[in-house]
């Protein structure tokens, strides 16, 4: 296992960040221009620098397993170090090529869209710290100094979502996906901190790098965890406890999650359709091109931890499929623009999820790298026309765009297609490739191809619903909004049309063997995923089936949608549908927010509020502490009733007192 | 320069209470004079503070360093004995940074009886890097009263609208606790005068964490010990006096309270309580993490619901200490690398905290959230700084809170008792944290400004970003350097360690053979330490 | 005969003595209860000059002596503090004057 030191690789995240910090400290004071600019060309660099460590990889000899830097030791603490390294293997140099790659472009948009902001400076900071993190997260070669991009992430989605502060409901979404994020991170420590304990129960020295963890993964397979509090049962012990778990399966169902959390995913998905509040290129570059999956590229990097747990990966696989239904099941019936595309995130995001959860890791990955050209492109193309419309985002009060949005509509039907599986759009090869292996690997099963298949047919519908609403038919723009609509800028409309060339032509990059393709990514992602064993056995004739049946459900879908939001009748149609319990269910997206509110939030709510003023207030503070005291001051003025300042009454009593004693002197002698 | 080095801890220990006489006698009508006197001192304090930068920890017996001694008392074996180890440099380090920032703050808001103000500050920081450098427990007990009186005075003399009743709550809760302290002190010394051959009088701690203590007796004086520094910490349900102290302290006060007198507490539990008394600290291990992982939680559910900022930042203290404590209780090196940590992260974000409110408080002389709002529009520097203190504050990776929260669960998940359990609990304080923090920076920040008054509030001048600086700097230094500082803790904490751990050992065997709470203390683990450098009688 | 003559005197010293307390403790007056204080001396000093009859020997007359100069300055210092109390408060009321109320 030979690893090649590079110096450079630091340099990659680290650029971001120091201009980040740069434009935040200066940004105020010279013009706003600059502050884009140097934004757009800190990601150029970093780009570069990406690029320059990816052909450093790909030149080094075979067996070489990664590009490492050591940085610096960043704490130590009985035999654990955990240093501040890079690495670079062939996934990262996937994800490092994202992040710079769409992240220069979405940069770049912004500065169009950003144009007569004159908070900008602000939301380049932010982006660029994001970026910066996103880049460390990716990098990490070890788990914690990946948590530091992770929870970085977060920190800065939550600036950016908030980015419109003055509105408070906006500001709340970022809070809302701060906490709900670190609902997932708490999980995500807590799995650290078992498989730390793993460790050193199968007697390994303590460590949380990744090729480390690989190389001891196997002395961890036996160990089990005693679901009692205190004690565990190591391996080889005589009586495993009914009660026990494997410990890999409990470190992996903690992962996850966190990784539910940054992903999106059951139970924790809620924040992302909030977080939509953000200014339109933030969705577009954190959530849908990358922080979202990050969750996705956590179980990649250890999926040789996740293998080793069949439990763990059917409750991943489990919970991709439904999360891709239930959202794809919600995008049907919204009205936002931007809603709609998140929901459709959180549905792709689970066809990520089950792609991993099958072991088809690989699978994930692609459809993570296509996802991520067409989901920015679609968001991208939602900010120019919310750009074009002065702020409307409801596509009922759209339609008929085609013709003044020209460049708009044309990238952004491109980027429909590719999400909705149309060959040979990228989306169609990525999602195929996980269909197949939800039903073919040994993981996967006919109930999970099934409801995959179904998700499918959603995405093709609510995209085709949007597009026909927003670009086709005829008007429904309010009159007022009607003169003013225009065109984006060219450094937006560039944008999308580079990234719909991208949407398009991506699926080339892994074509399946049936047609005649080489599957070369699956090949360069080969050497990280070697060791995974789960996927069957190539069947070309099953694979050729299900193609045809997935083209088959994506046009038919296409097309049907487009032929009904086309149709006159479609109002009537419409209007029938919305009296039913099952839309009203879907367009109040199963109530699941209000659930969580009354479960969890308003408990809570009210449990500290009890806790302030009658448990901390009443009770410990004006019982316990002032209580003793109040009461020695009334047992104070009681006795303080002798002492009455009357100098006669003193007399008296001492007078009585001596003639006391003296009787009982008398009476005593 | 020399004598300098070799007598650094009894420089520093009486610099700033003999500049404060000099102060004492400077003319009441200059104020300009007094700030300039007190901060020069302040300033001399901690420039020869930081020649302890270069202290190296030193496993073993000798890991006390820079020891100073001689005779006080030696009716009574009194001694004056300072040294410092890994777990007081940094605390000492804190506090000497902090003071002059604290006076400089001041500066703008204190108008009053200024000389008296300036030179409390200064008694203070004599006190504490005093209690932190004794290792003679008389010696110690005498600092650790000294910090109260001007505590008092700070709080009851410059406070705010109710200050006498927190200044009186105050010293009479701290009070109650030391008082049981130096009991339980007088009676580890008469103990160990009939224990030892031939008899000697000594409050040496050195030679009392050899006293081989019955088990009965060590769960009695650590009870009276660790209710002096749980008061301090302060412990979950002991904590009620701190919420009124910091919010009517002046800003200055609530600083340095919060940033190193609450550290005194854990700072005594890893001193004295623990190795003093081992086989009792496994005893109550359990009961401080739950005390511990409770005052996580409680602090922060509590300061959720709060409408004044001091005390939200007050509450929030409960819970970070809370953290301190679990780390200290599981008695792991990682959990008290931890809980340390996690004081010194504590003493810049929440002292930062506190130093902003101030600055808000002197410019609309209100604490409540409800009377701002949307002022990141109007103080978009302001809400800068508080943000990454916000941060720093709910232990986001990178800056200086992480850290010490990941040790602490570290440790109290390697602890063999309670500690997992505990761990699994105080995780969740993190997301807590971040619900009140958000909550508060929301409520002043967010929104649109509703108050007319604070549309033309002031933004940071260059003044106060100058004074609040080192603190913001650190807090990223810490964060992502902090093994810079826990190597040398982790010394410390090793001899500590391995202190409990004996006698915890110790118990389980008893407890095995006889089946119930019998054991004597075979540990003596400081043994030769003794053989002190004597710096005092060169 | 002696015994009689000194039991006299000490029956007239017990009736000062219980009409003098009698006035201090009744009597709400400042100067009254002063005046019944001077009586409860003047009683004192009686029972000194029944016992010193009974016994023979200066002592008890050296004592009286004593007392009476003690009576005197006792007189002086307490009718300035009636003064001075007078001045003050206006009223030389007992139950007026409660400063040392707890």
């Amino acid at each position: 296992m030979n690893v090649f030191v590079s110096n450079d690789l630091w340099l990659i995240p680290l650029i971001p960040f120091v201009v980040g910090f740069a434009i935040g400290l200066f940004g105020r004071y010279v013009q706003q221009f600059w502050s884009g600019f140097a934004a757009c060309l800190a990601m150029l660099a970093s780009l570069v620098y990406s690029i320059k460590a990816v052909f450093l990889l790909a030149s080094t000899p075979a067996d070489v397993v990664h590009v490492k830097q050591h940085v610096w030791t960043w704490m130590t603490s009985g035999g654990l170090t955990i240093d501040f390294s890079l690495v670079v293997d062939q996934l990262t140099a996937v994800m490092i090529l994202i992040v710079t790659g769409v992240g220069f472009l979405i940069h770049y948009y912004s500065l169009g869209y950003m144009e007569h902001d004159h908070d900008s400076p602000r939301f380049f900071c932010q982006l660029n710290l994001f970026a910066g993190f996103m880049l460390l997260l990716v990098m990490a070669s070890n788990l914690l100094v990946m948590f530091v991009g992770w929870e970085g992430v977060g920190a800065c989605s939550y600036l950016l979502i908030g980015f419109y502060f003055k509105e408070s409901e906006k500001a709340a979404a970022g809070q809302k996906a701060f906490l709900v994020n670190r609902i997932g991170d708490v999980f995500f420590v807590l799995g650290v901190l078992l498989l730390l304990y793993g460790l050193a129960q199968a007697g390994l020295a303590p460590t949380l790098e990744f090729a480390q963890i690989k190389a001891g993964a196997g002395a961890l397979e036996d160990q089990r965890l005693a679901l009692s509090w205190g004690t565990a049962a190591g391996a080889g012990s005589p009586l495993v406890e009914p009660t026990s778990v494997g410990l890999v399966t409990m470190v992996c169902l903690l992962l996850f999650v966190g990784a539910t959390g940054k992903s999106a995913q059951i139970p924790l998905f809620v924040w992302l359709p909030d977080a939509m509040a953000g200014p339109t290129p933030v969705s577009a570059l954190i959530h849908a091109a990358t922080m979202v999956t990050a969750g996705v590229y956590m179980v990649c990097r250890l999926h040789f931890l996740f293998v080793m747990s069949p439990t763990a990966m059917a409750v991943i696989a489990w919970v991709g499929a439904l999360t891709a239904l239930m959202a794809g099941v919600i995008g049907l019936a919204q009205r936002d623009i931007k809603r709609v595309l998140a929901y459709s995130t959180i549905s792709q995001l689970g066809y990520m999820f089950l792609a991993a959860g099958v072991g088809a890791f690989a699978a994930a990955i692609f459809h993570l790298l296509t996802h991520a050209f067409f989901k920015a492109l679609l968001f991208l193309g939602a900010g120019s026309v919310i750009h074009g419309l002065k702020g409307e985002q409801d596509i009922f009060k759209m339609g008929g765009l085609r013709t003044k949005l020209p460049v708009t509509h044309l990238t952004f039907v491109v980027g429909a297609l590719a999400i909705a599986g149309v060959p040979p759009l990228a989306g169609f090869f990525s999602k195929d490739l996980i269909l197949y292996h939800a039903y073919s690997s040994r993981l996967g099963s006919p109930g999970l191809y099934l409801i995959a298949l179904i998700t499918a047919v959603l995405t093709a519908f609510y995209m085709f619903r949007m597009v026909t609403l927003v670009f086709w038919g005829e008007s429904r723009v309010d009159r007022a909004v009607k003169k003013h609509i225009h065109e984006s800028p060219p450094s937006m409309t560039i944008t999308l049309m580079f990234l719909a060339v991208l949407s398009a032509m991506a699926g080339f990059l892994n074509l399946p063997k049936i047609l005649k393709g080489s599957e070369w990514f699956d090949t360069v992602l080969h050497p990280v995923f070697a060791r995974v064993h789960v996927l069957g056995a190539p069947d070309h004739r099953l694979e050729g089936v299900l193609m045809l049946v997935s083209i088959l459900v994506a046009v038919i879908g296409v097309t049907m949608t487009t032929l009904f939001y086309l149709s006159p009748r479609k109002d009537e149609a419409l209007e029938e549908l919305e009296v039913t319990w099952v839309y009203r269910a879907i367009y109040r997206k199963f109530a699941i927010d209000e659930l969580y509110a009354l479960i969890v939030v308003c408990p809570l709510s009210a449990f500290s509020r009890f806790l302030k003023d009658a448990f901390d207030g009443a009770l410990i503070d004006r019982t316990l502490v002032n209580g003793p005291p109040r009461l020695l001051k009334i047992a104070g003025r009681f006795l303080s009733e002798f002492q009455s300042g009357d100098v006669q009454r003193y007399l008296l009593l001492l007078t009585l007192g001596m003639a006391a004693i003296v009787v009982y002197l008398i009476k005593t002698l | 320069m020399e004598t300098l080095l070799a007598h650094l801890l009894t420089v520093l220990i009486l610099l700033p209470v003999l500049g404060s006489l000099v102060i004492a006698y400077l003319p009441g009508t200059r104020p300009r004079l007094i700030w300039r006197a007190a901060l020069v001192v302040s300033m001399a304090e901690l420039l020869v503070s930081l020649a302890l930068i270069q202290f190296q920890p030193v496993g073993g017996a000798a890991s006390l360093q820079l020891t100073e001694r001689c005779d006080w008392i030696p009716a009574w074996g009194i001694q004056y004995l300072v040294g410092v180890d890994g777990f007081s440099i940094y605390l000492i380090l804190l506090t000497t940074l902090l003071t002059p920032i604290v006076l400089l703050a001041s500066q703008r808001s204190i108008r009053s009886h200024i000389k008296a103000f300036t030179i409390c500050f200064l008694v203070l920081e004599t006190g504490i890097v005093g209690s932190l450098s004794s290792l003679d427990l008389f010696l110690f007990y005498l600092f650790w009263e000294i910090m109260l009186l001007p505590m008092f005075l700070i709080i009851g003399v410059w406070g705010g609208p109710s200050r006498i009743y927190a200044a009186v709550k105050f010293i009479l809760y701290t009070m109650i606790g030391s008082l049981l302290m130096l009991v339980a002190i007088l009676y580890l010394a008469h103990r160990h005068w009939t224990l030892s051959q031939p008899q000697v009088w000594t409050f040496n701690v050195l030679e009392l964490y050899n006293t081989p203590l019955e088990p009965t007796e060590q769960l009695w004086l650590f009870a009276a010990f660790a209710l002096a520094f749980a008061i301090k910490v302060p412990l979950f349900p002991f904590h009620t006096w701190l919420p009124d102290a910091h919010t009517e302290a002046p800003t200055g006060g609530s600083v340095i309270l919060a940033a190193v007198l609450l550290k005194l507490g854990g700072y005594g539990f890893l001193r004295f309580a623990l190795p003093l008394f081992p086989a009792a600290a496994a005893a109550f291990a359990p009961l401080l993490m739950l005390l511990g992982v409770t005052g996580i939680l409680y602090g922060a559910l509590v300061s959720w619901k709060q409408e004044d900022m001091k005390r939200l930042v007050a509450f929030s203290s409960v819970s970070h200490l809370g953290f301190a404590m679990l780390g200290i209780a599981s008695a792991t090196v990682a959990g008290i690398q931890g809980a340390m940590f996690v004081m010194l992260a504590h003493g810049l974000s929440t002292g930062g905290l506190f130093l902003l409110v101030g600055m808000l408080y002197e410019r609309r002389h209100t604490r409540m959230m409800e009377d701002y709002g949307g002022l990141m529009a109007v103080v978009p520097n302001m809400s800068w700084v508080l943000r990454l203190l916000t941060f720093a504050s709910v232990g986001l990776p990178g800056l200086c809170g992480f850290v010490g929260e990941f040790l602490v669960l570290l440790g109290a998940s390697q602890n063999e008792g309670w500690g997992r359990p505990a761990a699994v609990v105080a995780a969740f304080g993190m997301i807590v944290s971040a619900l009140y923090m958000l909550h508060m920076f929301g409520r002043v920040m967010h929104g649109e400004v509703v108050h007319q008054e604070n549309r033309t509030l002031a933004d940071m001048d260059l003044y106060e970003f100058g004074y609040l600086s080192p603190v913001l700097i650190l807090v990223f230094v810490l964060g992502l350097f902090p093994g810079w500082i826990l190597p040398r803790v982790g010394t410390a904490a090793e001899r500590v360690v391995e202190c409990v751990g004996t006698a915890r050992r110790y118990r389980l065997e008893a407890m095995d053979s006889h089946g119930n709470f019998v054991y004597s203390m075979p540990v003596r683990l400081y043994e030769s330490v003794p053989d002190l450098r004597q710096g005092g009688e060169r | 005969m002696t015994d009689t003559l000194a039991q006299g005197y000490l029956s007239l010293s017990a009736i000062l003595f219980t009409i003098g307390t009698i006035g201090v403790l009744a009597r709400r007056n400042v100067l009254v209860v002063l005046m019944s204080v001077e009586l409860i001396l003047n009683a004192a000093n009686l029972a000194f000059v029944g016992f010193g009859r009974l016994r023979g020997g200066p002592e008890a007359a050296a004592i009286v002596l004593f007392v009476i100069v003690v009576a005197a300055i006792e007189a002086a210092v307490g009718l300035a503090i009636v003064v001075a109390l007078f001045r003050g408060r206006g009223t030389t009321r007992l139950d007026e004057i409660n400063l040392l109320r707890g």
